[in-house]
Order: C-alpha cells, then structure tokens, then sequence
C-alpha cells in the first residue's frame, strides 16, 4: 500500500516538473497555427467574401484544403453563415436563417456579381479643408467598359459642410481616356484615389457623368479640381448589397483574432422591391 | 478545422474547445506517464489529424495557384487569354515571385550585418518591383491615421531602423485574387499576406508588431529588341500596397 503512495507521488510529482516544458512548447507551437489558421478563415477582401458567398470552385478556402489533402465537405450554406458578423448577428438569427434559406435554394440560387449593378462601395473620406479637416463621404461602383475590362467610378457624393466657391455645370474633357481607378482599388484601401484627385487633367474620368447633377457630386467635384480640398486618406469602407429585389445587407472590415473576422455582413434588411429602390436612391442622392 | 462553418455561436464553440482542452490535458498527463509528448497536440482531435497532415507539406511548397480553375465573377469581363498569350495561371505565379522577391529584399535592408552596398541593391531592387507612381499606405486597426509613401521613402526608412537585429517571418500562404481587366487594357490583382516584425537589442526582444500587407499587382506588355526583331514580352509589377496593423506593438 505504502508503495502505492510513492508511485503514485512521483507521478504527480513528475507531471508538475514536466508540465512546463510541455505546456510552452504546445503554446509556442500554437501560436504559429493559429495565425496560419486566422488567415485561412478571415475573410481578407471582399474579393474573398465574393468567393465564399458564390461558393467558387476556386476560393481560397478551398485552395487550402485541396493543398492539404483535406476534403472539402463545407456546403455553401455553412459558408455563407460564415460570412456574418457573429457579433452583431449571431448564428441564430431568424433573419440569418431565411437569407441563407433563400440564396442557397436549390431550384432558384441567388449569387453575388462582381460585375453586376447590385452592390456600393461608401467610402468615409479624410479631407484638408480651409486648414482643418472635413470627412466626405463618397459612393463608388464597378463599371463595365466596351472592352469588356472594368473600373471603379464615383458615383455620388454625400452630405458635409463643403461649399465650393466656384460653380461648374458639367465636367471638363478628359486628355487621357483610360486613365481610371483599377477595378483592385478597394483592396488597398481606394489609395489610389489619392492619384486620382491630383490628376487633374484627367478628372472627369473617375466621376460617372450621368450623375454629375445628382448629390453633391458636381461641387465636391469642383472643389478638387480647384483645390479647394486635398485628400488625405479613406477612414473607413462599407459595401452595400441591394440582392434580389429583396434583400439588403452592408459588410464591413472586422480585424480581429476571432476565427470569425474580415469582411463580413453587419447589418441585414428584408425589404419590398420599392423599398430597394428607395434605399439605392437614397445612396445615390448622397443621403 | 470545419468546425468553424457550422456557423455556432463563437460562445459556443469556445465551450467545445474548453471541453477539448480539459480532454488534451488528461491526455497530456497520459501521455507524459508514456514518456511520449511529442504525440501531442494543442487543438481538439478532428484538428490536429489535419494539421498533421499540414506539416507533411512544407508550408512554403503550398502553392496557392495551383488548381485554381475560372470563378464565376470573372467569367464575364475577363477574356480567357490575357494580350493573347498570357494565362491567368502564369499571371498568378509571376506574381508570387515578385512578392517573394519584396519580402527578400525586406529581410535585407533589416539585416544590420548586410552591409551599405547589399542594402543599396536592396532598395534599387525593392523599388524596380513596383510600378512608377505607386503608394504605399500605413495604417493601424487601434487608429485613424493613415500615412502614404512613396516606395523608396518607405524602404529608406526601413533601413535606418537602428536595432541590433531585426527579423521578418511572412505568412506561409498568400491570399491571390482573381485576376481583373481594367477599362485600361491592364490586367488587375491583389496579393495579400501577413508579417511578423521583431526587433531585438541587447539580445532581447525590445519591439514586436503584426501587419497585414495588401499589394496591388498589374501585367505590363513591353517590346524587347531580339537580334533586330522586336518581340513582345510581358512581366509583372507591383503597384499600391496597404500595410495595416493588426495587433498592438509590444515596445
């Protein structure tokens, strides 16, 4: 019995001596895979969030496993769930389960386009203006041009306190026609904006003309081409998706440790046909 | 690894991870008693079994391109062959190399022991990557403010850090996007990867961050003069690049 006891000591005594060593190198270790696994699971650009919302056959999530060896048994359902904001819309959500429900049905499947008319970039801008600064904010949209390539363009401007000085109807001609913002933009944060505003002579190319006279597209665009205001950078990016005459969701950058971080949908509406059109109008007035 | 996808409540499956901590340590107490931690691993069961599988893969043999077939939302603009000849699987590769080619000249101009002409190359290189014009974007998760540089201010700056050793580990895997036309002609792409930045004086670490680095890539066709003919190539070149902090700095 006695020596039942002193087995049993040293053991524990044994697992207290080891614990640490063991325990550091399982943490350093850990450390490691978890980074590499926060990059596989966040959701680095809306580029990728395209990728798992549609499912694409060749994501990079499905990159990962297939270089792995792992199958990949995620159905677009579980994917698509992946793309909310967990902490705003959490998993089970009644609005989460029908939007997902009804993208995902089988005889009639809803799929994003990047190239299609149903999703905004606003963009919240940091201005200098009259020595102080002033935020603007700015809505954008994929173009698609006549030799098939595409472009982001400006295509309305929102509320602030700016008032330009000088009154200009339309837009000057532009000498370079191909000089645009690159349809990668959003993924660097629209710096090339800051390019864009100082082009000058090639202004009228990043603004969609038919909208010139709507919002407060026409002063915001005097006032840069008059340097009246300088850019200084975007603070903050939102998407908006206007989906199937009846959805409309906004995704946002979340940077965090959690699994569940990136680009992801925020906030969710189910809404009428006309409502859809009120709300984009509403975004294209700059309200 | 897929449990992550079943969309639970992350409260939820941090209950099911705790669970399978308190399984790891009984078996790490097992195992100990068998002389064998090595067979150990830090997440639940079904995880670990694949990143074993992981590390029979030399991370940077993992090729992100391989495999890659159309996505759906390039179908429509993009023609299928790039100026004729290119493939979208070639674009990729290329530009790969050219972001590994950075991140080598990166590591360079942190070594103290490289040396001024190692580090002068190193920035002449670093800088013949990227396209004329191109600006480069600091910013931070914890901040509002934003900086541009130009290219060889960022890399001149880079090089002046005065720390006895600094070392640079890139992420194994690179995000690659699909490959977009532009109303320009000029074919589009984004490359993202993650750094780990950690500066070291007096043998101790003294300054440790974590950043996301976004970099614009565009497919340039330029003529070359062959014995009298001109022929067409084509090469990849870096552009905007956003560098975002993603964790705070320990000083």
């Amino acid at each position: 019995m006695a020596k039942h006891y002193v087995l049993k000591f040293w053991i524990f005594i044994s697992f207290f001596v080891c614990q640490h060593t063991l325990f550091s190198q399982v943490y350093s270790d850990n450390n490691d895979r978890a980074k590499e696994k926060h990059f596989f699971y966040e959701v680095k650009e809306i580029d990728e969030f395209f990728e798992r919302f549609n499912d694409e056959p060749g994501s990079f999530i499905r990159t990962v496993y297939k270089a792995r060896n792992v199958k990949f048994r995620i159905s677009r359902r579980r994917l698509i769930r992946s793309l909310f904001n967990y902490e705003n819309m959490p998993g089970d959500s009644v609005m989460m389960k029908r939007f997902v429900s009804d993208v995902t049905n089988k005889d009639n499947p809803i799929y994003l386009d990047f190239y299609g008319n149903d999703w905004y970039a606003e963009l919240s801008c940091k201005f200098r203006y009259r020595s102080s600064s002033i935020i603007i904010p700015i809505v954008l949209k994929i173009e698609v041009t006549e030799n098939k390539g595409s472009k982001w363009m400006i295509v309305a401007v929102g509320r602030s306190r700016l008032k330009s000085n000088i009154a200009v109807s339309e837009m000057t001609q532009s000498k370079i026609k191909t000089k645009c913002l690159s349809p990668v933009s959003h993924a660097t944060n629209f710096v090339s904006l800051k390019r864009a505003f100082e082009d000058k002579e090639n202004l009228s190319n990043y603004f969609e003309n038919a909208n010139f006279k709507r919002s407060n597209m026409s002063a915001f665009y005097n006032a840069v081409l008059n340097r009246e205001i300088e850019f200084l950078h975007v603070i903050k990016i939102k998407y908006h998706f206007l989906l199937a005459d009846k959805w409309i969701f906004t995704v946002e950058d979340f940077t965090r440790e959690a699994l569940n971080s990136g680009w992801l949908i925020n906030h969710m509406q189910k809404v009428s046909a006309s409502g859809m059109e009120n709300y984009r109008n509403k975004l294209l007035d700059g309200n | 690894m897929q449990y992550f996808f079943t969309g639970k409540n992350p409260k939820q499956t941090h209950l099911i991870r705790s669970a399978g901590s308190a399984g790891l340590i009984i078996l790490a107490l097992i195992s100990l008693l068998l002389n064998a931690p090595a067979k150990i691993y830090a997440y639940p069961h079904n995880v670990a079994v694949k990143h074993m599988i992981s590390t029979v893969i030399p991370p940077h043999a993992i090729d992100a391109v391989a495999g890659y077939t159309i996505n759906k939302d390039t179908v429509r603009p993009v023609a299928e062959e790039m100026t004729g000849k290119v493939s979208k699987e070639e674009f990729k590769k290329k530009a790969l190399s050219k972001i590994k080619e950075f991140q080598n000249c990166l590591v360079i101009l942190c070594d103290k022991k490289a040396g001024n002409e190692a580090q002068d190359n190193a920035v002449d290189q670093a800088t013949s990557l990227f396209i004329d014009g191109a600006i480069i974007e600091v910013s931070s998760v914890r901040s509002d403010e934003k900086k541009h540089m130009k290219v060889r201010d960022f890399l001149e700056k880079l090089r002046t850090l005065r720390y006895e050793r600094v070392v640079i580990t890139f992420s194994h895997v690179d995000y690659i996007s699909n490959i977009r036309k532009g109303s320009d002609g000029k074919y589009y792409g984004v490359i993202s990867f993650e750094q780990t930045f950690r500066a070291f004086s007096d043998g101790r670490l003294v300054y440790e961050d974590e950043t996301k680095k976004t970099t614009e890539v565009q497919l340039i066709v330029y003529e070359r003069n062959l014995r009298g003919n001109a022929i067409q190539q084509w090469d990849v070149m870096l552009s905007d690049v956003e560098v975002l902090g993603t964790k705070t700095p320990k000083q």
